[in-house]
């Protein structure tokens, strides 16, 4: 037994890495080093070198002394630089701890735990057991190996002091960086120091606990919440049956401050994979709220109505909302903003405070140009807590089915009843850091699963790198309010608003063309990068219609492949593009799958053939309809 | 109405209906059972007061019910093969009718693909009594070039053939007399659309006959609208709802929005009985495809909002416990229900019968508790079940029985074994007001036989295999007890963990085949073909063969995890083809199976895409060059040859 912590105070040192530059310093880091405070003599912030000034200040008020690395991004080196930094004092310590902002937390009393571990008899120890391998990287899904800061690793004198742990940082540990924590045990294990675990496998039903099984973990005591567990390719979660709706809500039970867990995840998780990761889709019923006594929201209705006749449709909608609110309605022409204004005024509407009617132009960028340009004041004033933003578009080239089920999926998801529409701004009020609410992809009667960024992608990039938009984008299709309709806070969309756009910058031939359907593409994107996260929300009836159907399609989709979904996935990606499984897809398709050295060093020939075959085949349709067409004649 | 189509000229006189004319109706039904469902006589007893004269047809056999239900709301009954579809059935009809048709003045034919009235007959009666003309349909169809059957020409503008009126003038017409006469056989789909469909209304007006349409096509795009839009023909009056729209196959329906519940909605708010839609569905779709078409998903909230306090059912909870410790859990979850119930708990020794009565004796009753320890532990929940409970499950003493069980899959890892667990449990039982909205489904729909969580998914590779190896068992043991409802083709509708809320009249056909612990066998009789997860797959179809629908029912909770996840895994899915989810979902099938994506495989998908009739005869050409293979490999890994050689010696 050591001698008790009360005899001497416990001289903890803690190194505490950051794993990416940014401008200002995320909020849980801010509260995991203010938690840490009493419990370390001495902290160490490992800062990445493109760390903003800013930040660095934030980071030196948190910690004694802030370490700037020569890595861009965390890397297991920048721990040795930091322990360089400290060696005149190496020996005042009675533990070393490698750390960073790879966790939430502490979930639970921290003290606890460390006084515990304090007196365990054992040479380092970790906060649980990490399995041997990191989690599988998806890098063609966008998801490479993770290079995070350790977890808690802690360090006694008699490891620290030792030959072995100089040489094991000037080698490296001799495994790649990605895994460097996780080999950290064995490694020295194995040269006989002994380790220990403040929860320890024996306990816990998974070898790789934080990751697989966080809410046990939790349940267990655990102050510490692995940030990767929302991080990683969600089909691969899915094969695990890790469940992030699951495990947030068990960091809620704790009383942790979840706009802490959001606003730590909306930077580094792509929209669309936090959405699924965390289930972060609400279903909300419709039935009347007894209790509507919360604190009001001041709201404005921004409603682009080029569908004269569908008007009515939207105004009944938004009858839902809450007494007080105001209505900005913009329009095409003079002629249809008169039948509007006497439309909205000859219904009287007793919960409408204030209308407006505008007349934008036509055709630029539609409901989307009207809301960031022409109704610029509106988003950017600050009188509004909230703003609602709905359309009745024309659509002449859908059919009836496809436009009502459109019109009902938008307006009934997002204004279905006055208790549904309670329930939403109940979401808003839990939430200080929920930016923007809306229906998840629709898919039924729009062909938009696998393609949503409707080859867009790049050009997303690049506008979000023009507008200072960090947050990584999805591979696949993004997470974004398709089909133009949401409930925001005007905050939440200002890295989107504040640019001075205009008409122009909407029209077609020009640099940003298709501006609007970007704008539509990167709205969560962009509330990220201000910290707010989004929610999906779906009436029940909607999410029964939507749900039933995702499940037969997928049901059907997924029986001709094998194994798990995340395996049937990935062999359909590696196979590459089928096209019309005509005799060079499917060649491509083989040579990817058996022989992918091959495939790359035929690729430039495929892209030939690709566009050769389109071309040679027309040529032989054509021919085939003269020779069909000479032999009836004949 | 006129539609341009039907416009004719020179055009024969033609008369409105007389004040006090006759009517005549030749009615078609096909039902493979021969049982005719209950729809049926509806839709005919409704038909009484417009037709003095019913002409059942049926195609293909017809059983003493089925005759007993039709006797009263018929005329005439033809029992007759089942050949040439309905229009030839129409054909017998008239055949029948013979000369006396001279009595009436106007033949309706129609056959039994739609449900009604839906919205009455009268005002559309009255509307088409007043018209001057020869023939009218329900509704119509619009010309499509090139003819989507044959791929060249067009496909006439018509009527449909569900529902035709002829008057008077064109029924004693030669012209009538020689179409039918000349009536071309009909051995497909196709042809009746072909040869009589799509021709009868041309060729009528090309005769001069004046047609008109009740409810002409609603938009302006070429559709079927009878099934496409069905719910915006009952709005425009329209007496008929076609059953296609929740048979047809969901990706198809799904691409065209056609959303199956809201038409239901529809019928239901115009005062149509929706047990006789159900009932039929049951009995006669594929339960997945009709779970599909009129999203029969429930998601229910723990609010209660639906459940009748006033009208209580009788309600037992079996469950089989074998872990004891799970007691209290399972108590909680059953606790959650409204109003009274009984418990029924098996267990498989008095031992842990013991623990349970003394965790159970601790909590205050809710009704009557019993814990009974079953003969055998083979089979477990299920036999604990259909054998241990055979009597609550017969007799008429409970209206709705909830089958749970101590559930921990151990074998499947933690967090899926966990899973599975919250997955069955919270959608069943998961706070007092969701238990009263499941229980509040099964007050107001008296042919609802089960219910149940959705396809577990998360953490298990069910999506596209959820058969497993059972499909040839199930399939047998469906012949033997008689259930004729479609099976499912790539997974079945099943409560998939066998928990669900039932009325114990839907698993009649379960209860009464009297099985045996024997039958299960024992633990080694536990995998896929055993008699446990064949069971686990019937209820569903059983339920259906009686005519008890089901619905899945889920928390909002769940959803939300659920519908991420299969929303996400589409997506990334779909990257890599082009078109529809239906597109996608045609060209992977008739690929075929990928497998490990070996060379063979690929040689197998692409005879499959382009030379199907080659496909035994390509594979076997590459079989044949397995040793040329084998030499090939070794020349390329030399290496790998030779460490393999002395590895052997």
């Amino acid at each position: 037994m050591r001698e008790s912590a009360e005899a001497k105070p416990y001289r903890r040192c803690i190194l505490y890495a950051i794993e990416s530059s940014s401008d200002d310093v995320a909020g849980y880091v801010r509260h995991a080093l203010a938690s840490v405070r009493e419990h370390a003599v001495r902290i160490i912030v490992i800062a990445p070198r493109g760390m903003g000034d800013e930040a660095l200040a934030t980071l030196a008020g948190l910690s004694d002394e802030v370490v700037r690395s020569e890595h861009d991004s965390f890397s297991s080196a920048s721990y040795a630089q930091a322990l360089g930094a400290i060696s005149d004092a190496r020996d005042s310590f009675d533990e070393i701890v490698l750390t960073g902002d790879g966790w939430f937390g502490p979930v639970a009393d921290l003290a606890p735990v460390l006084t515990r571990m304090q007196n365990t008899e054992c040479h380092f120890w970790q906060m649980s057991p990490l399995g041997p391998h990191a989690p599988e990287a998806f890098p063609e899904e966008g998801f490479p190996d993770l290079t995070t800061p350790w977890l808690w690793t802690a360090v006694r004198p008699e490891l620290f002091g030792a030959a072995i742990w100089a040489a094991y940082w000037e080698q490296g540990g001799q495994s790649a960086d990605a895994e460097r924590e996780r080999r950290f045990a064995a490694y020295f294990s194995e040269r006989g120091y002994v380790c220990a675990h403040a929860f320890p496998p024996a306990s816990l039903p998974h070898a790789d606990p934080a990751i697989f099984a966080p809410d046990t973990l939790i349940a267990e005591g655990c102050p510490l919440v692995a940030r990767t567990s929302f991080r990683l390719y969600p089909p691969y979660l899915d094969r695990y049956a890790v469940i992030g709706r699951r495990t947030a809500a068990a960091i809620e039970s704790t009383g942790f401050p979840m706009p802490l867990v959001w606003e730590g995840l909306v930077r580094v998780v792509p929209p669309k994979t936090l959405n699924a990761n965390a289930g972060m889709l609400e279903v909300l019923p419709s039935s009347p709220v007894a209790d509507t006594s919360a604190r009001p929201f001041s709201i404005v209705a921004i409603a682009h109505i080029s569908d004269v006749t569908s008007a009515e449709d939207v105004l009944d909608h938004l009858e839902h909302l809450p007494t007080g609110y105001d209505l900005v309605l913009t329009t095409l022409n003079g002629m249809d903003a008169a039948r509007l204004q006497r439309l909205v005024e000859s219904r009287a509407s007793e919960r409408l405070r204030r209308l407006e009617v505008r007349v934008t132009p036509t055709g630029r960028g539609r409901d989307m140009s009207d809301f960031f340009v022409g109704c610029r004041d509106v988003i950017l004033g600050d009188e509004y807590d909230l703003v609602v933003k709905v359309h009745a578009r024309q659509a002449p080239f859908k059919t009836v089915n496809a436009l009502r089920y459109f019109r009902r999926y938008q307006l009934d998801n997002l204004l279905d009843s006055e208790g549904y529409v309670e329930r939403v701004l109940n979401l808003f009020r839990r939430e200080p850091g929920l930016g923007v609410v809306f229906p998840p992809m629709m898919h039924i009667g729009y062909a938009t699963m696998g393609r949503a960024w409707a080859g867009l992608r790049d050009r997303a990039q690049v506008l979000c790198a023009d507008l200072g938009i960090a947050v990584p984008l999805d591979v696949s299709s993004p997470l974004a309010p398709f089909g133009g309709m949401w409930i925001a806070r005007p905050e939440a969309l200002r890295q989107l608003s504040e640019r001075r756009w205009n008409y122009r910058d909407y029209e077609r031939g020009r640099g940003s063309e298709r501006l609007a359907h970007l704008q539509e593409r990167l709205i969560p994107a962009a509330a990220a990068q201000r910290g707010y996260h989004c929610r999906t929300i779906l009436t029940a009836e909607h999410a029964s219609i939507s749900h039933s159907a995702l499940e037969y399609k997928v049901d059907q989709l997924f029986s001709t492949t094998r194994g798990w979904p995340v395996e049937q996935i990935r062999l359909l990606h590696r196979a590459g593009w089928t096209g019309y499984g005509g005799v060079v897809a499917l060649s491509r398709m083989y040579l990817r799958v058996n022989h992918p050295r091959a495939a790359q060093m035929m690729a430039p020939a495929y892209r030939i053939g690709l566009r050769v075959f389109p071309v040679v085949s027309a040529g032989r349709r054509v021919a085939g309809r003269v020779a069909r067409k000479a032999g009836v004649r004949r | 109405m006129k539609t341009a189509e039907l416009v004719t000229s020179p055009v024969r006189p033609s008369l409105p209906f007389p004040p006090q004319g006759k009517r005549a109706l030749v009615y078609v039904v096909y039902d493979p059972r021969g049982d005719v469902e209950p729809y049926i006589p509806y839709a005919l007893d409704h038909l009484r007061d417009h037709c003095a004269r019913i002409v059942v047809v049926v195609n293909g056999p017809l059983t003493e019910a089925g005759r007993a239900a039709l006797e009263p709301v018929s005329d005439e009954i033809i029992v007759r093969a089942n050949e040439g579809y309905d229009i030839w059935g129409y054909k017998a009809g008239i055949d029948a009718l013979g000369a006396s048709l001279e009595k009436f003045d106007e033949l309706i034919l129609a056959n039994d693909t739609w449900f009604g009235p839906v919205r009455p007959f009268g005002p559309l009666f009255e509307r088409m009594d007043a018209r001057p003309l020869h023939f009218w349909g329900m509704t119509d169809h619009l010309r499509v070039e090139p003819n989507p059957f044959t791929q060249s020409d067009y496909l006439a503008y018509h009527l449909q053939s569900y529902w035709m009126a002829v008057r008077r003038d064109m029924f004693l017409s030669d012209e009538w007399r020689d179409y039918w006469r000349e009536l071309p056989p009909m051995t497909s789909y196709s042809d009746a659309v072909t040869k009589h469909e799509a021709v009868f209304t041309e060729r009528f007006v090309e005769h001069g006959f004046s047609g008109e349409v009740a409810f002409p096509t609603l938009t302006d795009k070429i559709e079927n609208h009878a099934v496409l839009y069905a719910e915006q023909l009952l709005d425009a009056g329209c007496p008929t709802l076609k059953r296609r729209p929740f048979f047809q196959w969901p990706p198809f329906l799904d691409r065209l929005a056609v959303v199956g519940k809201w038409t239901l909605a529809a019928a239901e708010k115009y005062g149509y009985p929706m047990e006789l839609i159900y009932r039929d569905l049951a009995r006669n779709v594929e339960p997945r495809v009709l779970n599909a078409d009129a999203a029969m998903l429930e998601v229910l909230s723990d609010i209660d909002e639906t459940y009748d306090a006033s009208r209580p059912l009788r309600i037992a909870v079996q469950a089989h416990i074998f872990y004891e410790e799970m007691t209290d859990e399972i108590l909680d979850r059953a606790e959650t229900l409204p109003g009274d119930f009984d418990v029924i708990i098996t267990t498989p020794d008095s031992l842990k019968a013991e623990a349970i009565r003394a965790i159970m004796n601790a909590r205050p009753p809710r009704g009557r508790r019993e814990v009974r320890v079953v003969a055998s532990n083979n089979g477990r929940d299920q036999a604990a079940f259909l054998i241990g409970c055979r009597d609550i499950l017969v007799g008429d003493a409970y209206d709705l029985v909830v089958k749970i069980h101590s559930k921990k899959t151990p074998q499947d890892g933690f967090n899926v074994g966990r899973h599975f667990k919250s997955q069955q449990f919270d959608n069943l039982l998961h706070t007092p007001g969701y238990a009263a909205n499941v229980v509040g489904l099964f007050q107001r729909e008296p042919g609802l036989g089960l219910a149940f969580p959705p396809m577990i998914h998360l953490g298990h590779p069910t999506m596209g295999h959820a058969w497993w190896q059972n499909r040839p068992a199930v399939e047998s043991l469906t012949r033997d007890l008689g259930i004729r409802v479609p099976l499912d083709e790539v997974s079945p509708l099943a409560p998939f963990g066998s928990m669900f809320f039932a009325r114990p009249g839907a698993l009649r056909l379960l209860v009464e085949a009297n099985w045996t612990y024997e039958d299960f066998g024992g633990p080694e009789q536990y995998l896929d073909g055993g008699l446990a997860h064949v069971l686990e797959r019937m209820p569903v179809y059983a339920a259906g063969e009686l005519g008890y629908h089901v619905r899945t029912i889920a928390c909002a909770d769940y959803l939300a995890s659920s519908h991420t996840a299969l929303d996400f895994n589409l997506d990334e899915m779909s990257m890599t083809m082009p078109e529809s989810t239906m597109h996608q979902i045609e060209f992977l099938r008739r690929m075929g199976h990928v497998d490990y994506g070996t060379t063979r495989d690929f040689l197998r998908m692409y005879a499959r895409l382009h030379k199907p009739e080659r496909e035994d005869s390509i594979l076997a050409a590459f079989d044949r060059t397995t040793r040329f293979r084998g030499v090939l490999w070794r020349m390329r890994h030399p290496r790998a040859f030779f460490r393999r050689g002395r590895r052997q010696a």
